[in-house]
Order: C-alpha cells, then sequence, then structure tokens
C-alpha cells in the first residue's frame, strides 16, 4: 500500500537545540555583543580593528542574539502544532518537505525532516474519527437550533416593530384628534361667531338699557310736567280760597254795615241786625274754613311739588347709577372677551407650533422602524449561511468517511465566495472582505440616487 | 388624490413607509407583493407614485416596473425602487425597466418625503 501524505506541516525546523543551549546561546551572543561595544568605547582598542568591524561587532552580537532567541522558541511551538488525524487505511503518515505529519505523537525534538514515520495502528486511531464524525454530523442540530434562534429573533423584532408602529399610529391619531378639536374649537372663526353673538347679544342688552334710561328720563319729565300742573292747578284753588277768603270779609263787612244800619232803625231794624249777624257768622266760619282748606292745599302742594321732586330725583339718581354700573359692567366684559380671545389665539398658535414639533420626531420614529426589516434580511442571510455551512460539514464528513472522496467545489473559499455573491448589502460586503484581509471595495452609487 | 402604491414583502416596511406619509399627508395604499400590486392595478387602482422592495418572492421589484410599465394606468407614473440592495448591475436594470429612482434602506423620512412631492407635485 501507497504511503499516504495527510496533511503539509508547517514546521521549517524540527530539530530543536537542548533546553541547556536553547538559553545559553542567546545570553552568549548578547553578552558577546556588549563585551564588543565595551571593548569598541576603549580607543586604544578600537585602533587594533577597522573603524566598520568596530561599529559593527557589537551590532552583529546582539542580532545575533536576538534572533536566536526568537527563531528556536518558535521552532519547538511549531513543531507542536504539526499534528493531524491520519486517515484510518494510512500505512504510514510521511513528513512533509517543511516539517513532520501528524499521527506521530512522539516529541517534536525527536522529529527528522523528511522523515517517514509509521502510522499509529487504525485501532488505535479509530476512536478520534469516529468521535470528529460523530461530533460533525451534530452540527446541523446545532444550526438548526441557531437558525430556530435566529428565526425567533427576526419574529419578535417584527412583532415588536408592528407593535410600535400600531401603537404610535395609535397615539399619533389620538393626538392629531385632540389637535383638531383644540384648532377647531379655537379657530377664528369659530372664535369669530362666538364674539358676534356675544356682541350682539351686549348690543341688544345695551340699547335696552339705553331704552330703558330714555324711558326714565321721559318718565320724569311727564312726572315734572304732572308736578307743575298740579301745582298750577293748586296754586289757582289757592286764588279761589282767596277769593272766597274775600267774599268772606266783605260780608263780615257788609253784615257789620247791616248792623248799624240795622241799629239806627231802631225796633224795625232789629231783624236785620239778627240777620247781619248770622251773615257775619257764617261770613266768619266760611273765613275759618276756606283758611284751613288753603292751609291743608299747600301742604299737599309742598308734598307734591318738593317731597315728591326729592324722591324722584333720588330714585332717578339711583336708577343713572345702576345704568352706569350695567353698562361699566357690559364693556368689562368686552374686555375680558378681547382678553379671552387674545388668550386662546396665543393657546392655539403654541398649540400649532408644538403639532408641527411633535409631528416630526413621530414621523421620524416611524421612518426608523426600517430597521427591522434590514435586520431580518441580515437574519435570513445568517440562515443562508448556516445552511451553507451545514452542507459544508456533511461534505467534510463525507470525506472523512471515505478519503478516496472528492471533496471537488465543496472548499471552504468557495463556499466563501458563494456567500459573498449572495450578498445584497454594502455593509455585509464590506465585513465579508475585511474577514478574509481583503480591501473593501467602496460602492459608487448614492443612498439616493434618482435616475 | 390618487393614493402612492407602496409594494414590500414585509408588513413593517408597508407600515413603517405608509406611516410616514400619512404623516406627511400623503394618501397611501399596499401591496404586499409585486403580484398583488399588479392585480390592484389590473383592478382599476391608478397610484400616482409606485414604491416597491426589489427583493421579494415570487416577482421582484424591477420587474414589477417592466409589467406597470406595459399598463396604460401607470405608463407614466414616477416608480421608485426602496431596497436594502445598492449594487450597481441592480440600479442599472432597474432603469433600464423604467425605474425612476433607486433608494437604499433605510431611508430617511424626510428625504422620502421631499422625493415624493417632487416627483408628484400637489400630492
Amino acid at each position: 500500500m501507497p504511503t499516504r501524505v495527510l496533511g503539509v506541516g508547517h514546521v521549517r525546523e524540527t530539530r530543536s537545540a537542548p533546553r541547556l543551549w536553547r538559553s545559553a546561546i542567546p545570553v552568549v551572543m548578547t553578552a558577546f555583543g556588549l563585551a564588543a561595544a565595551v571593548a569598541m568605547a576603549d580607543a586604544e582598542l578600537r585602533t587594533l580593528l577597522p573603524d566598520r568591524l568596530a561599529l559593527l561587532l557589537p551590532m552583529i552580537g546582539f542580532g545575533a542574539g536576538a534572533f536566536v532567541a526568537r527563531r528556536w522558541p518558535r521552532a519547538d511551538r511549531n513543531a507542536k502544532v504539526a499534528f493531524a488525524n491520519p486517515a484510518k487505511d494510512a500505512d504510514a503518515v510521511a513528513i512533509s518537505m517543511q516539517g513532520p505529519q501528524s499521527g506521530d505523537r512522539r516529541p517534536s525534538s525527536s522529529l527528522q525532516l523528511g522523515e517517514i514515520v509509521p502510522a499509529p495502528a487504525a485501532e488505535a486511531r479509530a476512536p478520534n474519527i469516529e468521535r470528529v464524525l460523530t461530533e460533525l454530523e451534530g452540527y446541523p442540530i446545532f444550526t438548526e437550533i441557531l437558525n430556530g434562534q435566529m428565526r425567533s429573533v427576526t419574529d419578535l423584532s417584527e412583532a415588536a416593530a408592528g407593535s410600535i408602529l400600531t401603537n404610535l399610529t395609535s397615539a399619533d391619531a389620538k393626538f392629531t384628534a385632540l389637535l383638531d378639536f383644540i384648532r377647531q374649537a379655537g379657530s377664528s372663526d369659530r372664535v369669530s361667531n362666538v364674539i358676534a353673538q356675544i356682541d350682539s347679544q351686549m348690543k341688544v342688552s345695551r340699547e335696552q338699557l339705553a331704552r330703558f334710561a330714555e324711558r326714565q328720563r321721559e318718565d320724569s319729565q311727564s312726572g315734572l310736567q304732572q308736578r307743575s300742573k298740579i301745582g298750577e292747578d293748586t296754586r289757582r284753588v289757592l286764588e279761589v280760597l282767596e277769593g272766597v277768603n274775600g267774599i268772606a270779609r266783605q260780608t263780615t263787612m257788609l253784615s257789620l254795615n247791616v248792623s248799624i244800619e240795622a241799629a239806627r232803625a231802631g225796633a224795625a231794624g232789629k231783624g236785620f241786625a239778627v240777620i247781619a249777624a248770622e251773615i257775619r257768622k257764617l261770613a266768619s266760619e266760611v273765613q275759618a274754613l276756606s283758611t284751613d282748606v288753603q292751609s291743608r292745599v299747600e301742604t299737599l302742594m309742598r308734598t307734591v311739588t318738593v317731597e315728591l321732586q326729592e324722591r324722584t330725583d333720588q330714585r332717578e339718581l339711583e336708577e343713572r347709577e345702576a345704568i352706569a354700573n350695567i353698562s361699566r359692567s357690559l364693556d368689562s366684559l368686552t374686555d375680558d372677551l378681547s382678553t379671552i380671545v387674545s388668550h386662546q389665539r396665543d393657546v392655539l398658535q403654541k398649540v400649532e407650533a408644538e403639532s408641527a414639533a411633535v409631528a416630526r420626531p413621530i414621523m421620524d420614529i416611524m421612518g426608523r422602524i426600517q430597521f427591522q426589516d434590514i435586520v431580518r434580511q441580515q437574519l435570513e442571510q445568517l440562515q443562508r449561511m448556516t445552511a451553507m455551512v451545514d452542507d459544508h460539514i456533511v461534505s467534510i464528513c463525507a470525506a472523512l468517511a471515505d478519503p478516496r472522496a472528492d471533496l471537488g467545489d465543496v472548499s471552504l473559499v468557495h463556499k466563501l465566495e458563494e456567500m459573498f455573491g449572495s450578498y445584497v448589502m454594502a455593509t455585509q460586503r464590506e465585513s465579508h472582505s475585511k474577514a478574509l484581509g481583503r480591501q473593501a471595495v467602496r460602492e459608487a452609487g448614492s443612498l439616493i440616487e434618482m435616475f | 388624490m390618487k393614493p402612492v402604491l407602496l409594494v414590500d414583502d414585509s408588513p413593517t416596511m408597508l407600515a413603517s413607509i405608509s406611516g410616514v406619509l400619512k404623516k406627511a399627508g400623503i394618501a397611501s395604499t399596499t401591496a404586499g407583493s409585486g403580484e398583488a400590486a399588479l392585480d390592484m392595478v389590473r383592478g382599476g387602482l391608478a397610484p400616482c407614485l409606485v414604491i416597491t422592495d426589489y427583493h421579494m418572492p415570487g416577482m421582484h421589484g424591477v420587474d414589477l416596473i417592466a409589467k406597470l410599465r406595459g399598463s396604460a394606468a401607470t405608463r407614466f407614473v414616477p416608480m421608485l425602487v426602496l431596497t436594502t440592495d445598492s449594487e450597481q448591475d441592480k440600479r442599472r436594470s432597474a432603469k433600464a425597466a423604467g425605474a425612476t429612482g433607486w433608494l437604499v434602506k433605510p431611508v430617511d423620512p424626510t428625504s422620502l418625503v421631499q422625493i415624493v412631492k417632487q416627483l408628484v407635485p400637489g400630492v
């Protein structure tokens, strides 16, 4: 059976120096460099050597010390990583041109470059291979779980985004309705109508008040005229009574003259004397009654013309004050109304400004929800990638199970190129290129392009 | 006023963009696929603007635009592609199919409204 080369190691030098040398050589070389540097500081010694050599010696010493210190431990380290899993049917494991092949559990220091070492017995390797295959075959379950989790994230984020949008739309609708209500309630037309109504009512009230005041004035004038007429009539009555008094006085004088003439007539005049006395008595009573009536009429006239006038004046004064108060109240009401209207207009302007200010962030939040669609697409891409990895692992399993199987296009490089071709977002391409250590190609198109 | 027709397989995108347009006072109607959008237009819908996603199950955005360009109702209607894809080849294919513009998600809401108002004055 031919010897199968199962891989290429990365060891350039497998033979490691003994531990003592590994530690001592760099120290010795460095010490040499140091000694050379000290020696070159001495002028006499430096004259023994050419200038260039004097400069190079310390540098050679330090450089060689540093090189050995770096290289030997690395050679030892690299030797340790040069192990792989040999196939079940391999008879031997070949050491490549660069180093030892895997399967060999000898210390790396004992491996020789180009050495062919016998492969471990198949029965000794089988448990490892079987375990690796079992582990790899378990990966689809792992990726299925991963995909399930990603689908769950997609569903959750979609539900959350939908809920945010629904709630935002609902809140926005309520807010808009409230603003519309405030706008309508405080709209200039509506306010104008209310003001016009109130103004009209106040105008009516003012007119009624003016008519009332005019009527009061007319009533007052009429009362004055009536009182004047009463006064005039009373004066006439007093004149009449004065006339009655005069007649009574004349009658008394006449009765006195009759009594004198009756006394001259003697017995024949006795009857006239009695009549004259009765007439005088009657005139006296008439005069007394007339005087009494005159006094009562004068009292009545004074009551009518003075006291009633005073009361009327007082009432009119009170009424004028009441009317003035009402008028002032109406004016004050108008001023208050204007203030309210002005305040309401300010509030409305404030509401309009706030409405515009709130509308922008709401619209912005609605727009930003697009992130969910982007995340969804990225997660879907990840799901496709894990499916790709799944396929690749299945191919590797098949190749491990059958060493003659040809991996063909299922190489990881091919898969990575396939993944790269399936990206739609610039960020996906950029992160992929970055992971592979490639220079990311800057995409020419802008985010908004109008044709 | 004729509505803007939004076509996307993502309900979130449809809700987001229609919400943005509504906030700007622009009416819109939505379709969850290219086929559904085509049926709506054939059923008598006459949109003032079409905004479609590119990657959708079934008919993709550029196919939809090509088909809408063949319909009398939407022959001269502006059509935008709104997608996460930023590849130049796809942009060129969209332009060849009759697209008016290419917007990469996430598009800024204010810019979107501005573009819609430029394409459809008085909307």
